[in-house]
């Protein structure tokens, strides 16, 4: 087993089952998504193996934090029956039976969707995201919520109203961050409690727990996947997002929950088009162009980081691709744009929760005035990161700052985006190799002497989601014994481009 | 889209309620609406326009924000003429833009001893909003103005109900000094249900503001509700000027793009509209430039006018427009908002068989006068004929024979002694439609009302030719 985990020894008894997985569930746990397929379609196992394979880790996991809920263990293994059931009669569903994870952010109707929240804590979902439907659809198993940075907010998820999530490869001595603000799903994927997830990717938020966990990270093109029931933190950023083993499962969950849906306006109706991806397993990059930005090698990277970012340069220069230096000029202020737009669209899309119809309520203030029940009930269910970006929100966005900041910020962006473009248009590049960070996971609870030095880890990531441009984070060798990412960019809807050199990259861990 | 009277907090989507992971979409029927509202007005349909944000917190905005069209909004420009009394002028109220967006559920402080109810039925339907220049100078001209607007809206088939219901007005009202080249702060003013509700409170608020002014005071920018029973305004939420509401461009809907032929489609169902119909019956019937505003700005009267002078010839379109602007409308008041010529009892058949029993001198223009009043008042159910039948109202032919001679003599007689009024008849020929029927009037006096108005005139139009 890759990681050191603390083996809690707790009285549970339930249906038998000891705290410690048996081999067999773990054999069965640590399968890829694509392998867990074709164990059910060749009957070496069924659905409610799985699922309960799944949650013995689950249980055997509870101390690294990742989930706010699990279902009921009933309704689960009644669903797998049914898939099972379905498998048998000959029905084929693509995800028939298998059991994934979904970030709280998104609404599953029955479920408490918290977003990691005391404003949401007791609200229960009224309807299912779209992304989520495609998903039940297909015949997943949707086995519970993961826990997250509060509303999408924080690249480390410590900032949570149910406590941070451990990282599963913390040391004995130490508590690491496993990233941010998707963490529960990258360890819910890493600690094999499932064979895949959804998480958000705003900034980052699914790329960089990726990274620090040893899994795979996806973001979709904007536009490419509903957002409909995806809680909005910033909506022009805000995408869907996946976690997965490796390429290949990444790209069939992609594939699921992709396409046009009459409730988001912003979602595009575009085929992704992955057939020639699934079939053509050649591992050859002749005639593709791989740029390596210079910007992007910034005093904060480790050298260790720098080093493993020509690695993986030379290493996909070996399978043919050529590897060209490109500048992306305005890439420094990528950080600064994005901590001026994001927090805005959040102060207005958080502007909902006033305790009025759903959601935390101080009940105190409920017989005053509604300016001091608003006051009362949004200041005690929003934790102080999301005040934060609040109200720098409601300043940049305020009659006298908008000019100054949301404005001009607005028009960076349009040149960061245009840099994106003119690389992969006029000059050609088919994708853009960096680390997907700059260092490694950090210690919880390091006390910064700034909260914004935390806005630092997102660097590597902004940029993909300032330009709407699809983005993935691999798995590579470890460094200095802690997991890393590599992060390749491509043009906006080329997700096959990008997952095909992506399947090569990721064969660089086992290069090792 | 909502009927009325749904029970509260039925008719709510997720988005309207506020719901986390909820997003907005736009009614391409009301874009449609638009297009044809903006053109109606005369105005510039915008090939792009935008949507934004407006926040400000209010427990019937669950969202915490409208979505409008703050920046660029669908339709710039245009203007409504109204007619000015007294005179055959009109003038042009010029149109600042029309915009979509987003209404707001309704406040109910009335309905619970100490809560505040909120419906969020209509929460998140969307709104056209039409905004003027400050070309409005009186009551009188803003009350034209809503009018003439409201027949506009209700003839394309924008506008489906009375105004106070899907129809409501703000109105902002600011004062000057004679002589001086600018206005003084505005006021707005809500809560105003009906024209005379606009009316009275632009009549009270200028009053107000002059008051204050003379009285050494100053006018704050503020919101003012009114009272509709004590005519009055007072003071509303002060805060809400000092408001930021933070606009910016609304990220859950993309620019909105309209074609030439998105256009062209969206007009093909609108009618000939009310400036179009005035100018046709003046140009084409010669009818008044009074008449043609009476017939062009009333529900339906353009089409009941057309079916009449079909049937009865163009030769006799004064007579059509005379009777119904001066007969027919007289029956107006009770009918108030909701008059329709399409819909009065008096349908254009029986109208029309009145009018031809007149032409053919078969009636006199006083029986005319009371076939009239039994179908619009008492809602007689029976064609003109038989109830003239039934009441033996019908001009013997040999009546008419015997009368001739005399009648002939009897009319030379009036014109001979009536020089000065044949000068002015003469002489005046603006005059012409007051003086003639004094003439008539002459004539009728020494008959003792036994005459045939017609036919005396036919008689006196020879001799005073």
């Amino acid at each position: 087993s890759m990681w050191a985990c603390r083996t809690i020894r707790a009285n549970v008894h339930r249906r038998g089952v000891s705290t410690a997985p048996s081999a067999r569930h773990n054999e069965l746990a640590s399968l890829s998504l694509m392998e867990a397929k074709e164990w059910l379609d060749t009957s070496k196992t069924t659905s409610v193996e799985l699922v309960e394979a799944t949650l013995a880790q689950i249980e055997h996991s509870k101390h690294l934090n990742a989930w706010t809920s699990v279902q009921n263990t009933e309704k689960l293994l009644a669903a797998a029956k049914e898939q099972d059931e379905q498998r048998a009669a000959g029905v084929k569903n693509v995800l028939g039976g298998i059991p994934l994870a979904i970030k709280d952010i998104f609404n599953v109707k029955g479920t408490v969707t918290s977003c990691s929240s005391k404003m949401l804590a007791n609200y229960v979902s009224t309807y299912t995201a779209t992304v989520c439907e495609k998903l039940e659809k297909n015949g997943a198993i949707l086995l519970g919520k993961t826990n997250m940075d509060e509303f999408g907010m924080g690249s480390l998820t410590t900032f949570s109203h149910y406590g941070p999530t451990i990282n599963p490869y913390s040391p004995k001595d130490k508590q690491l961050s496993p990233g941010g603000s998707s963490g529960g799903s990258a360890v819910a994927v890493a600690a094999n409690m499932c064979y895949g997830a959804l998480g958000s990717d705003t900034g980052g938020s699914v790329r960089l727990p990726a990274a620090w966990c040893n899994v795979v990270g996806l973001k979709p093109s904007y536009g490419r996947c509903s957002r409909y029931g995806m809680v909005a933190y910033a909506s022009s950023f805000d995408v869907p997002a996946i976690f997965a083993k490796n390429t290949t499962d990444a790209a069939l969950l992609l594939d699921a929950i992709s396409g046009a849906d009459a409730y988001d306006s912003t979602c595009l109706d575009e085929n992704v088009d992955l057939e020639e991806f699934f079939q053509e397993k050649s591992l050859d990059l002749t005639g593709l162009v791989v740029g390596i930005p210079q910007e992007y090698n910034t005093a904060e990277m480790s050298p260790e980081i720098q080093q493993l970012w020509v690695e993986a340069a030379n290493w996909l220069a070996s399978h043919g691709a050529e590897i060209k230096t490109i500048s992306l000029p305005h890439t420094s202020s990528a950080l600064a744009t994005y901590y001026i737009l994001a927090p805005a669209e959040a102060s207005s899309n958080l502007a909902r929760y006033d305790g009025l119809r759903y959601g935390h309520r101080d009940k105190a203030s409920d017989k005053k005035s509604v300016a001091e029940l608003y006051t009362q009930s949004r200041t005690e269910g929003f934790g102080d990161e999301v005040i934060r970006r609040i109200v720098m929100g409601t300043f940049v966005l305020s009659q006298a700052s908008y000019e100054d900041y949301y404005l001009k910020a607005a028009k960076v962006r349009r040149l960061i985006k245009e840099d994106f473009e003119k690389v992969f248009k006029e000059e050609k590049v088919d994708v853009i190799l960096t680390p997907t960070a700059t260092s490694g996971a950090p210690e919880i609870g390091k006390k910064l002497d700034n909260p914004v030095e935390a806005y630092t880890n997102d660097v590597m990531t902004l940029p993909a989601n300032l330009a709407g441009i699809p983005a993935i984070s691999v798995p590579t060798r470890l460094v200095s014994g802690l997991p890393q990412g590599l992060q390749l960019m491509a043009d906006h809807f080329e997700e096959r481009k990008l997952l095909r050199v992506a399947r090569v990259l990721e064969k660089h861990r086992l290069s090792e | 889209m909502n009927e009325p009277f749904k029970p509260p907090n039925t008719c709510v989507a997720h988005v309207d309620a506020g719901l986390p992971g909820a997003l907005p979409v736009l009614n391409d029927f009301c874009v449609d609406q638009a297009i044809r509202c903006g053109t109606a007005l005369n105005g510039t349909i915008n090939a792009r326009s935008r949507f934004d944000r407006k926040h400000y917190f209010y427990h019937d905005l669950p969202l915490g924000y409208q979505i409008t069209q703050y920046f660029e909004p669908v339709v710039t420009g245009g203007y409504l003429s109204i007619p000015l009394e007294g005179t055959n002028d009109e003038k042009k109220i010029r149109i600042e833009r029309i915009q979509l967006e987003t209404d707001s559920g309704k406040s109910i402080h009335d309905g619970h001893p100490f809560l505040s109810l909120v419906d969020l039925n209509r929460c998140g339907l969307a709104l056209m909003e039409i905004i003027t220049y400050p070309d409005v100078s009186t009551s009188a001209e803003a009350g034209a103005f809503l009018r003439k607007l409201t027949h506009l809206l209700k003839h394309i088939g924008v506008c489906h109900s009375e105004f106070g219901e899907g129809l409501r007005c703000d109105a902002n009202i600011s004062v000057k000094l004679v002589g001086d080249p600018e206005y003084g702060t505005r006021c707005e003013v809500k809560n105003l249900n009906s024209v005379k509700a606009l009316m009275d409170a632009i009549e009270h608020e200028a009053q107000r503001q002059v008051d204050l002014l003379e009285a050494g005071g100053t006018v704050e920018l503020e919101t003012r509700w009114f009272d509709p029973l004590k005519k009055t305004t007072s003071t509303g939420r002060k805060k809400d000027d000092k408001v930021d509401y933070r606009f910016f461009p609304e990220p859950d809907l993309p620019a909105l793009y309209i074609s030439q032929s998105r256009i062209t489609e969206a007009l093909k169902s609108l009618p000939e509209l009310p400036a179009e119909t005035k100018r046709r019956l003046i140009n084409d019937y010669k009818l008044s430039v009074g008449i043609a505003e009476m017939l062009s700005s009333s529900e339906g009267a353009a089409e009941y006018f057309q079916n009449a002078v079909n049937t009865l010839g163009k030769e006799h379109a004064t007579l059509v427009a005379s009777w119904m602007t001066n007969e027919i409308f007289a029956y107006r008041e009770e009918y108030g908002n909701k008059w329709d010529f399409g819909s009065i009892p008096l349908d254009i058949t029986r109208f029309a068989d009145i009018l031809k029993m007149l032409i053919d001198k078969r009636i006199i223009g006083l029986t005319a006068k009371k076939l009239v009043a039994l179908v619009m008042t008492d809602k007689d159910p029976r064609t003109p004929q038989e109830i003239v039948l039934a009441n033996d109202w019908e001009i013997a032919a040999t009546e008419e024979a015997q009368v001739d001679e005399k009648l002939v003599e009897l009319c030379k007689t009036i014109v001979e002694k009536s020089q000065k009024q044949v000068a002015e008849y003469k002489t005046e020929v603006g005059r012409r439609d007051r003086i003639f029927p004094w003439f008539v009037g002459q004539v009728m006096k020494e008959l003792r009302g036994k005459g045939n108005p017609a036919e005396i005139g036919a008689i006196l139009q020879k001799h005073l030719d």
